[in-house]
């Protein structure tokens, strides 16, 4: 009931916002149902909930650990929206109106990714979390929102439309009665899977949910949606959706697993993995947009988790660590740059100087955590490379690891290369802009969480994430 | 030899008397008194009577090529079974000497027409040169669906294909492409006019202009005979030829041969001519059509031809339109019509007539026609009428290589179908074949159109190849679930409507080249 209840909570909420249609009332509901979303989110920890309706929705501890992610990073987008809206309010206009309705939506489609235990269950909740948030990015009434909009919307529903085909592909690769997609059916049944349907069906999704994920050479909708929309919408984007389209392509990394085929797959993560934070690292030098600098950043860290699933070993276990972190330190960033753009009114990089100077808050925020998403110790990211790094190179391919580190430290020095000076310098204007506190409460929440993973993984979570890492195949 | 003569005199006697129908039914379609039912016969009476004039131009050419014409014609005709399978002159191969007679005697009329030296006829003659090239493929495709299934490459085996009173949905298809032919390949509107009188638009008439006397007759008997040998190639492509002619079937024969005549006077009645630009896709899609009847022909099957079967025959056809038109609204609706058909899939395949009929079928046929038959086409109507687009202008790439490209997506698909066979026996065979190539005509329309909607119709057509395959295995699938990804498809056109709304104000038109200023 729990988990029909968490999918259930933000959809009728966003009906009701709907009908309400004044935003304090609808910023009330949305806070409302966030804080109750990650309440009973945290609820389930200390308890797995029954399979539900014949096994459409079961949580495992891949779901939960994603639930959780999504579910966290989402109240912290509310919050951060609060004081978005009350900037943006007077002239977003009539848009306004469908923005809150829309996250709620959006959440709910990327809960029920998480709760799915049937892969054309999975699928229409990736396909719904598309539709839900195409409105957000259309958020300004602007041509280049728009073009964004477009090319999510067409980009996306294509991938996910090969996704869907790779969903019946491997109903049609278990032996005796195809047609069943239950993630426990096709688990038991999987060791009898013929072969070219399976691995044809591996390809088909990774290269569909891929594509939502963001993974080379399908990424073209990424920087255009993250430039344009509004920065907690991005925020979510990088923090919750990008990891929930990878549950897509875990689901299958499982069943190929239990198939006996667990190395093609993995080789199919590496190669996409590789090509992904090379991509990312090239794009990345030398990019004028910050936002669109993010959101390389976050085609690189999809990369990195890839990599680190296809490495197999303790790399698993790192990169579903990398997850979280990515997403709190990303989330993060996406809010600074959200409040960076407030002050500036450019996402062209080579027109903001001085900001630390300018908003000192915001700006050694953003300086921090710049480094900590490039990987400084003793930020969480830090940690969580340096496993994927160590499964590499202490893999059976070492001269992995050598190009792992190199393609690190490469987008390390491209995202520096366009924040610090930022940073740096003298601002345009000698004004001080206000810095509302309310910006920087989800910022620093998120990056002392961050600090936090850097420096300790709590038992609980280690655990959570050690039986991820086994469901995946690796180890601890 | 007696065979012969009298097959000469038959063809000589009748086939003007095809022309008097065709131009009886054009009269009453137009309310028109008309020419009486024997013009055609007076005409050549009155030909023949007259002498004729040669210009000092003109060589031994000119004079040749209506006799020969006349003469290849006749020819062609003694390889035609008409009542019963036997035909005055038969071997393994004939059919191929059939249409090479047939390009040989327009060979003859085309270098005739050149040496008149008139720059007139030389236009007809290049454009009569193009478009029978484009024909001959078509041509030839279709008189293998009808010879190739026989024992013999030849008119005596014709008809094995058909076996039973529904006719094999290879053989709808050739047929289909055999009328095209015909209409092209015999001078009919759409492609030429007969009646024309303006030497700009002409193409057949054009060449013989400069012929007169018991030559022009010769020339217009040939035409007639030519008219009805393919006729009765048609004919007997959709009804095989009796071992042995009674009174009945003769009579039923030289019926239906006037039915094609009927049917080729009310297409002229209805349709205008194309423009001369717009031809060569028609006979390409002639082509394509064979393409398809010979892959569908060919493909090997669990048992015998059902319902599923023909429906999926539609849909790869309905893709291959899809891919060519330029129109956007009858793009749309030719996709809700593919829905439509695909909403009968779930019935043919898993409802009527099965042992396990339940609910699901029916809920599942219910749902698809109401989505994709019945909402989505009108979603994108009305944003096709909001944005106040109509045609796709300027595709990427040109309508022809996007059908030919269909075309040849389609064969693949044939054999990826050879190669990905589906475990479960119940499905029908074209499943794998009709999922691909829908699906990759799919890509063909994301890729190569510009105007917003369709590339929406791509992305349907995408979701329409899913479909198919899912239909296949749907037996297992929760209905919800299917539902649900239905209910999605439509949220997702529903959305991108709008999105081509907000296109159309914001850019004054809808064309996504202009949606390029996010890059790197």
């Amino acid at each position: 009931m729990v988990l029909l209840a968490l999918v259930l909570i933000p959809a009728l909420t966003g009906l009701a916002a709907v009908v309400l249609g004044d935003a304090p009332r609808q910023l009330r509901l949305l806070l409302g149902a966030a804080v109750t979303h990650l309440t009973l989110t945290a609820a389930l920890w200390s308890f797995y909930p029954m399979e539900r309706f014949g096994g459409m929705l079961m949580l495992d501890a891949a779901g939960l650990l994603f639930l959780s992610i999504t579910s966290l990073q989402f109240l912290f987008a509310a919050i951060y929206s609060v004081s978005y809206v009350q900037r943006e309010g007077q002239h977003a206009g009539s848009t306004l109106r469908w923005f809150i309705p829309c996250l709620l939506w959006f959440l709910a489609a990327m809960t029920l990714v998480t709760v799915s235990g049937h892969l054309a269950l999975l699928w229409a909740a990736t396909e719904a979390s598309t539709l839900a948030s195409a409105p957000l990015v259309y958020f300004y009434r602007r041509r280049g929102a728009l073009e964004a909009a477009w090319k999510y919307l067409i980009l996306c529903s294509v991938g996910i439309a090969l996704a869907l085909l790779g969903t019946l592909l491997i109903s049609v690769a278990a032996p005796g009665r195809p047609g069943g997609l239950g993630l426990n059916e096709l688990l038991a049944a999987a060791p009898l899977m013929s072969r070219p349907w399976l691995v044809a069906a591996f390809v088909l999704a990774l290269v569909g949910y891929g594509t939502k994920m963001g993974l080379a050479p399908l990424h073209y909708w990424l920087p255009d949606t993250h430039s344009q929309a509004p920065s907690p919408v991005c925020a979510l984007l990088s923090g919750a959706l990008l990891n929930c389209a990878f549950l897509g392509i875990l689901r299958f990394h499982q069943v190929c697993l239990a198939a006996g085929h667990g190395d093609t797959s993995r080789l199919l993560m590496l190669l996409f993995g590789f090509l992904s934070m090379a991509v990312a690292a090239i794009f990345l030098f030398g990019q004028q947009d910050y936002k669109r600098l993010l959101a390389y950043s976050s085609i690189e860290n999809m990369g990195i988790l890839a990599v680190g699933t296809g490495l197999g070993g303790a790399a698993v276990h790192g990169a579903m660590l990398h997850a979280v972190n990515h997403s709190l330190v990303k989330g993060c960033l996406f809010f600074l740059a959200g409040n960076v753009l407030a002050v500036t009114g450019t996402t062209d990089a080579a027109a903001v100087r001085g900001l630390l100077r300018q908003v000192p808050r915001t700006g050694l925020l953003f300086c921090v955590l710049t480094l900590a998403i490039g990987g400084c110790p003793p930020f969480g990211p830090f940690m969580s490379e340096l496993m994927v790094a160590r499964g590499a190179l202490f893999g059976v391919h070492p001269w992995l690891g050598a190009l792992f580190v190199f393609l690190l430290a490469l987008a390390f020095a491209g995202l520096a290369g366009t924040v610090i000076p930022m940073l740096q310098g003298r601002p345009d204007s000698a004004s001080r802009p206000a810095e509302p506190t309310l910006t920087l409460v989800s910022p620093l929440c998120l990056a002392g969480l961050a600090l936090l993973l850097g420096l300790y993984v709590p038992t609980f979570l280690s655990n959570l994430l050690a039986s991820v890492s086994w469901a995946m195949g690796g180890g601890v | 030899m007696g065979a012969i003569l009298g097959r000469l005199a038959f063809l000589l006697a009748f086939a003007p008397f095809l022309q008097g129908v065709i131009g009886r039914t054009k009269a009453i379609a137009a309310g028109r008194t008309g020419p009486p039912l024997l013009q055609p016969y007076h005409d050549i009476w009155k030909l023949l009577r007259k002498g004729a004039v040669y210009s000092p131009v003109e060589g031994v050419l000119f004079r040749a090529g209506p006799t020969v014409g006349l003469a290849c014609a006749l020819v062609a005709g003694l390889l035609v079974p008409l009542f019963d399978s036997k035909a005055p002159m038969e071997f393994p191969g004939d059919v191929v000497l059939f249409a090479y007679l047939l390009g040989l005697g327009r060979f003859l009329t085309v270098l005739a027409a050149l040496d008149t030296g008139s720059s007139f006829e030389g236009m007809g003659a290049s454009r009569e040169t193009a478009f029978s090239a484009v024909c001959e493929s078509g041509l030839l495709l279709a008189l293998a669906v009808l010879c190739l299934p026989g024992s013999v490459f030849s008119f005596a085996g014709a008809g094995a294909a058909v076996g039973g009173l529904i006719p094999h949905p290879a053989v709808l298809l050739a047929a289909a492409a055999l009328f095209v032919v015909l209409l092209a390949e015999n001078s009919r509107i759409p492609v030429d006019d007969p009646a024309t009188h303006l030497e700009l638009t002409m193409i057949h008439e054009v060449m013989v202009l400069d012929h007169g006397g018991p030559d022009f007759a010769y020339i217009l008997l040939a035409s007639a005979v030519k008219l009805f040998l393919m006729s009765a190639v048609l004919v007997r492509l959709l009804v095989p030829a009796p071992a042995a002619a009674t009174e009945a079937t003769s009579a039923i024969f030289l019926a239906t041969v006037l039915a094609v005549g009927v049917l080729v006077g009310i297409v002229e009645s209805t349709m205008a001519r194309l423009r001369l630009s717009r031809v060569p896709q028609l006979l390409f899609s002639a082509t394509a059509l064979a393409l398809i009847a010979l892959a569908v022909l060919f493909h090997p099957t669990a048992g015998g031809w059902e319902a599923a079967d023909a429906l999926l025959a539609a849909v790869l056809v309905l893709n291959l339109f899809i891919a060519s038109s330029s129109r956007l609204t009858a793009c749309v609706q030719a996709c809700g019509i593919q829905g439509a058909a695909l909403s009968a899939l779930p019935l043919a395949l898993h409802g009527v007539g099965r042992a396990a009929t339940s609910v699901h079928p029916l809920a599942m046929a219910a749902g698809t026609f109401a989505l994709k038959a019945i909402a989505i086409p009108l979603l994108l109507l009305r944003a096709i009428r909001e944005a106040n687009v109509r045609r796709e202008v300027e595709p990427s790439q040109s309508l022809t290589a996007s059908l030919l490209l269909g075309a040849v997506f389609t064969a693949i698909s044939f054999s990826l179908g050879r190669v990905l066979v589906l475990p479960e026996a119940s499905s029908s065979a074209l499943t794998v074949p009709a999922a691909f190539a829908t699906m990759l005509v799919g890509f063909l329309m994301l890729a190569g159109r510009r105007k917003a909607v369709a590339q929406v119709v791509g992305f349907l057509l995408l979701d329409n190849g899913v479909f198919v395959f899912a239909q296949a295995l749907a037996r297992e699938m929760p209905l919800v679930v299917e539902l649900g990804i239905l209910l999605d498809v439509l949220v997702g056109v529903f959305v991108m409507g709008i999105a081509i709304y907000h296109i159309s104000r914001e850019f004054d038109h809808i064309d996504t080249d202009e949606l390029s200023t996010l890059r790197d």
